[in-house]
């Protein structure tokens, strides 16, 4: 038989994710924390998964694809918006909290040497874990999203030249002239990634995809291939392969159907990411960090309570209000996975001692587990601040006023399925000044509708709570797929929702209405009784 | 990551053609694997993880969709065309093999590779013609979901006929152990899962999946199998239809992965293997239409319905590949029998398209035994002339008979004509857009002629043999039809126009109704 190996890690890591899920869901916990708790259980408290080839590669194609999806969600204009500040606040970011790290490690008695790392360890903030928090929080989108995923791609940058440097020390023995080479190829490489991907899009990357779009897997599959191209050439370039997966989410962006492309990587990147998650844990080493108590706790601290606080005022600086700042702070408030992937290369190259890959693994532990908690939290504190504690929301910058208010449909009326019948049913609740929101899998058939449009699968529970379904008045479809009918009128009645349904096949209309439907719309025979109505006084007219 | 972005981009290719072609995309992919293994050496262990994780992924979901309900009352029909087909093309297939110079294991391998048609393909068609939800588009779900379980029951008997099998008993034991296994979390996990996020819910479907799977591997019986009960664990409404969408994503990426490193692993065919296959293929195309067509008119479809049953069943599954890859992977076929297998799946798949297509369902019906043939009497006239006897023809009919008007039916179908007839109507069995039917069903001298036949280009043709003179309303389901009617002189009636209308009398009727329960759930918490 084959080698069933890779079923047996796998099994095991979704098993254990998916039991710790289970719990960390019944007590409110972020899932992420919960992830990493099953690694910890499984690695180094039983040592039941040993993370092999396989498990790796899911795990950090994982990160990568998530970088595309924030990518697909944010579009060139978007970024140009925040990207002044982004990119000053990070540069400044990055500056201070290195001397800081730095600075701390030595007091801490670390040598020079080993100091000087471990700042570099503390400065970066983790992309994967930022960005899965705002996108569990559905908040990538919001001022302080995007200025978290600005600050954090700067950090890439960042990361890049950093691991640039490493390598170059660890390879060359540290000579100017080929470390400034490789930089140079570097920053090279991210022009050409730039500029391919201006080409692609340029030459029809989207038509293709779009005319693709027919076998939806298709180009899903394309899409995915799209990133991966990117990804294997920012590698190629030096670069991180997540800046590549970036940069071609953001090529895409700005396809009618990106949101739709979104949601069928999602889950692919919801599931690898808990693989990378679970293997992060179970990748560490207990027994040394516990020797470095005290170090992994300042160091921690900084991290936990600097970081933000440093984020946030700096944004303040910018001109931002003291509510993005404090949520973008405290979003931004862990170190990253790259801190281990740039440690372990140092401890490979004999820079740095092994027992430091240990601390650095301590200290992302904790750092992440306890991010994923309070960055949710960034709203609530921001609230109690407001009422306590003001002063300290001028190290902000701001004055504590400020608060976006939520806007959504309500009392409207969901048509999904953009045949003859639902564009006729469309026009006519518009006819009566209803609130309308037409919903089609095909951004086509969305043209020239007097209603809001929504392109999207009503299959997937995203979509539902994207179209409001709680709040709206009234649910119609008028699709002829009998399945998705099926799965929405009995999530409708789930909800409470009342809903119309279309039974195309009057055989089917005792199984809708079991299902709760309110009402069905008979629209074969509806539409045999319009043919003899039409006829009976065609034929009379005629009769002699 | 190389060896990823490789696969997929042959995949991606794939696509492209498939798209470009308007074909099924399956055989392309295993194409498209074949040409990536000739320029580029996918790394082995890449390709063994891609077959075991596509292999259980694509299972999966193919159990995910055994939930009987959706055949309708169309289960006996579905039964028994879905026996006799697997029945007779398995025994013909092995009686066929044997004289090939295939060892009877062998034999058996390919027989059972030919039991089953594709679900992959056959959804998709009728999907594309809005049709799996006709009777006979349910027959032939029905049909295909049967197969499967069939082919996955047939598995672990097959390979314990080979040398590296183990004892039956104990292989059946195994399999009833993880039956009951499937039977208690249908019956107590798959509920729970309905009420979890979307999170939970890919990662508990995920680990029902590597449960089994690897319980599987426990017993000693094969990783399809465990994966299949695994699917089957959760087919329940809604629970399945909700996996299902959440889960497409992961399966439609390790599905890719999976048949491209399925065609890496084929090599190049030899001459005696291609004429194999080709026959064998032949044999799939040739025998099934009629012999299905046959069995579908007895359990109650209409001639031009089981046809169409017949020809959309022609080709042999995705399963049949996994057949392959499990006899290979066992020891007991060698590359070249695998090879065959392949070749006969991807033809045969390439071939339903246009197989399965109007033209050729019209041609054959006119080789039906109960065929048009001249009315007796003179012409009618002054009638209603309906071409179509479906649904809506059905419901028009029941409408007309309250007025005194005189009505023909002319539909294609000699079952329907049959019914009409007994029921006193007068009924022409024939093509709508046959000038000569026209004729005999007096055409021009009705007072008016309706169509509500299937598929617009039909109106078209009917609409141009009756001339100008006589009105000629015709059913259209889309605005663009409805232009093409015009254009050509007939009178358009788009039908949800008159839904549309009902809907709303019941939508003004209940808004106090719809306002009350808005109210109540917006004010509970």
């Amino acid at each position: 038989m084959f080698d069933l190996g890779v079923l047996r890690e796998l099994g095991t890591a979704v098993l254990g994710a998916a039991g710790v899920l289970a719990v960390a869901r019944a007590v409110r916990l972020p899932p992420l924390l919960g992830y990493l708790v099953a690694g910890l259980l499984l690695g180094p408290v039983t040592g039941i998964l040993a993370v092999g080839e396989s498990l790796d590669l899911l795990a950090h194609l994982g990160v990568a694809l998530l970088l595309f999806l924030v990518g697909l969600e944010l579009s060139v204009d978007r970024i140009r918006e925040v990207g002044r500040t982004a990119a000053l606040v990070g540069a400044a970011q990055m500056a201070v909290t290195f001397l800081l790290g730095a600075g701390l490690a030595l007091g801490l008695g670390f040598p020079t040497g080993e100091a000087l790392f471990l700042g570099l360890a503390v400065t970066f903030s983790s992309t994967v874990v930022v960005v899965k928090l705002l996108d569990e929080a559905g908040e990538i989108a919001t001022r302080h999203g995007r200025l978290s995923v600005g600050v954090l791609l700067v950090q890439d940058v960042g990361v890049a030249l950093a691991l640039t440097v490493v390598a170059g020390m660890s390879g060359g023995g540290g000579e100017a002239a080929s470390l400034g080479r490789q930089l140079g190829v570097s920053l090279l490489g991210l022009v050409a990634l730039v500029a391919a991907a201006a080409a692609a899009v340029r030459w029809g990357l989207g038509r293709v995809l779009d005319w693709l779009w027919e076998i939806p897997e298709g180009a899903f599959i394309a899409s995915l291939t799209w990133s991966l191209l990117l990804m294997i050439g920012a590698k190629a370039a030096g670069l991180s392969v997540e800046l590549g997966a970036f940069v071609a989410g953001v090529a895409v962006a700005q396809l009618p159907r990106a949101h739709d492309l979104h949601r069928r990587v999602r889950p692919l990147v919801d599931f690898l990411l808990a693989l990378f998650f679970v293997a992060l844990g179970a990748g560490l080493d207990l027994g040394a960090a516990a020797r470095y108590g005290g170090a992994v706790l300042a160091l921690s601290a900084l991290v936990l309570v600097g970081k933000p606080l440093l984020v946030g005022g700096l944004l303040g600086a910018a001109g931002e209000s003291d509510r993005t700042g404090l949520r973008a702070g405290l979003t931004l408030g862990q170190i990253s996975e790259f801190a281990f992937v740039l440690t372990a290369s140092a401890v490979a190259a004999g820079l740095v001692s092994r027992d430091l890959f240990s601390v650095v693994g301590a200290v992302g532990l904790i750092t992440i587990g306890v991010s994923a908690v309070t960055a949710p939290l960034g709203d609530r504190l921001h609230g109690l601040l407001r009422r306590r504690g003001r002063g300290v929301l001028r190290l902000f910058g701001g004055d504590g006023s400020e608060v976006e208010a939520p806007e959504a449909m309500r009392g409207h009326v969901v048509v999904v399925g953009m045949n003859a019948l639902g564009r006729e049913v469309v026009r006519s609740l518009a006819d009566r000044g209803e609130p309308v929101l037409a919903v089609d899998t095909d951004p086509d058939k969305l043209r020239d509708l007097p209603a809001e449009t929504l392109v999207g699968d009503v299959n997937l529970g995203v979509v539902l709570e994207e179209i409001g379904l709680a709040r709206a008045r009234l649910v119609i479809s008028a699709l002829h797929i009998e399945d998705t009918n099926r799965l929405l009128v009995h999530r409708c009645r789930a909800a409470g929702v009342p809903v119309s349904v279309n039974v195309f096949d009057p055989a089917t209309a005792d199984v809708m209405r079991e299902l709760g439907a309110d009402h069905l719309i008979h629209s074969k025979q509806e539409g045999a009784r319009r043919l003899a109505e039409r006829l009976i006084p065609a034929g009379e007219a005629v009769k002699p | 990551m190389t060896g990823v972005t490789a696969l997929l981009a042959a995949a991606t290719a794939a696509y492209l053609l498939a798209r470009w072609l308007e074909a099924p995309a399956l055989p392309f992919l295993l194409a498209a694997g074949v040409a990536l293994s000739a320029v580029y050496p996918v790394p082995e262990g890449l390709l063994e993880d891609g077959l075991v994780l596509g292999v259980s992924v694509l299972l999966f979901v193919a159990g995910l969709e055994l939930e009987p309900g959706r055949i309708g009352d169309r289960g006996r029909a579905a039964v028994r065309v879905g026996l006799v087909q697997a029945l007779a093309l398995a025994a013909l297939a092995f009686g066929v093999c044997l004289p090939l110079g295939f060892t009877p294991l062998e034999a058996g391998y390919l027989a059972l590779a030919l039991t089953a048609s594709s679900t992959l393909v056959g959804v998709r068609i009728l999907k594309g013609r809005r049709e799996m939800f006709e009777p006979y588009g349910r027959v032939v779900l029905g049909v295909l979901l049967l197969q499967d379980v069939l082919v996955l029951l047939a598995i672990p008997l097959v390979t314990r006929l080979g040398p590296a099998g183990g004892a039956a008993v104990e292989t059946l034991g195994a399999i009833a152990l993880l039956g009951a296994a499937c039977a208690a979390v249908r019956t107590w996990g798959a509920p729970l899962l309905a009420r979890a996020d979307d999170e939970m819910l890919i990662l508990a479907s995920l680990s029902t999946l590597f449960l089994f799977a690897l319980g599987a591997e426990l017993l000693g019986i094969p990783l399809v199998v465990g994966a299949f009960l695994a699917g089957v664990a959760l087919a329940r409404f809604p629970v399945n239809r909700i996996v299902r969408s959440e889960v497409a994503p992961i399966g439609e990426f390790f599905s890719a992965l999976f048949f491209t490193a399925l065609g890496a692993l084929v090599r190049v065919p030899s001459a005696t293997e291609l004429w194999q296959a080709g026959l064998l293929a032949a044999l799939v195309v040739v025998v099934t239409p009629p012999l299905v067509t046959v069995v579908a008119e007895r359990s109650g479809l209409s001639a031009r319905s089981a046809l169409d049953a017949g020809l959309l069943l022609s080709q042999t599954s995705e399963l049949s590949l996994v057949i392959g890859l499990a006899g290979m992977v066992q020891g007991d076929l060698d590359p070249g029998v695998f090879t065959v297998i392949v070749l006969v799946t991807a033809a045969t798949m390439l071939l339903t398209p246009l197989i399965a297509s109007d033209a050729v369902s019209r041609r054959l019906l006119r080789l039906h035994p109960s065929q048009w043939r001249t009315p007796e009497g003179a012409p009618p006239a002054g009638h209603v002339l309906l071409l179509g006897g479906g649904t809506t023809g059905r419901t028009l009919l029941e409408e007309l008979a309250r007025s005194e008007v005189e009505i023909v039916v002319v539909d294609r179908d000699p079952s329907v004509t049959a019914r009409l007839r007994s029921r006193g109507i007068r009924a022409i069995c024939g093509e709508a857009s046959d000038p000569r039917v026209l004729e005999a069903a007096g055409a021009g001298d009705a007072r008016v002629v309706i169509s509500t036949v299937g598929r617009a280009s039909d109106s078209e043709d009917a609409l141009a043999a009756v001339g100008s003179g006589t009105e000629v309303l015709v059913r259209v389901t889309t605005e663009r039809e409805a232009r093409r009617i015009r254009e050509r002189g007939g009178t358009p009636v788009l039908l949800p126009e008159r839904a549309a209308e009902s809907l709303m009398e019941w939508y003004d009727r209940s808004a106090a109704e719809l306002d009350r329960r808005l109210a109540e759930r917006l004010e509970s918490p």
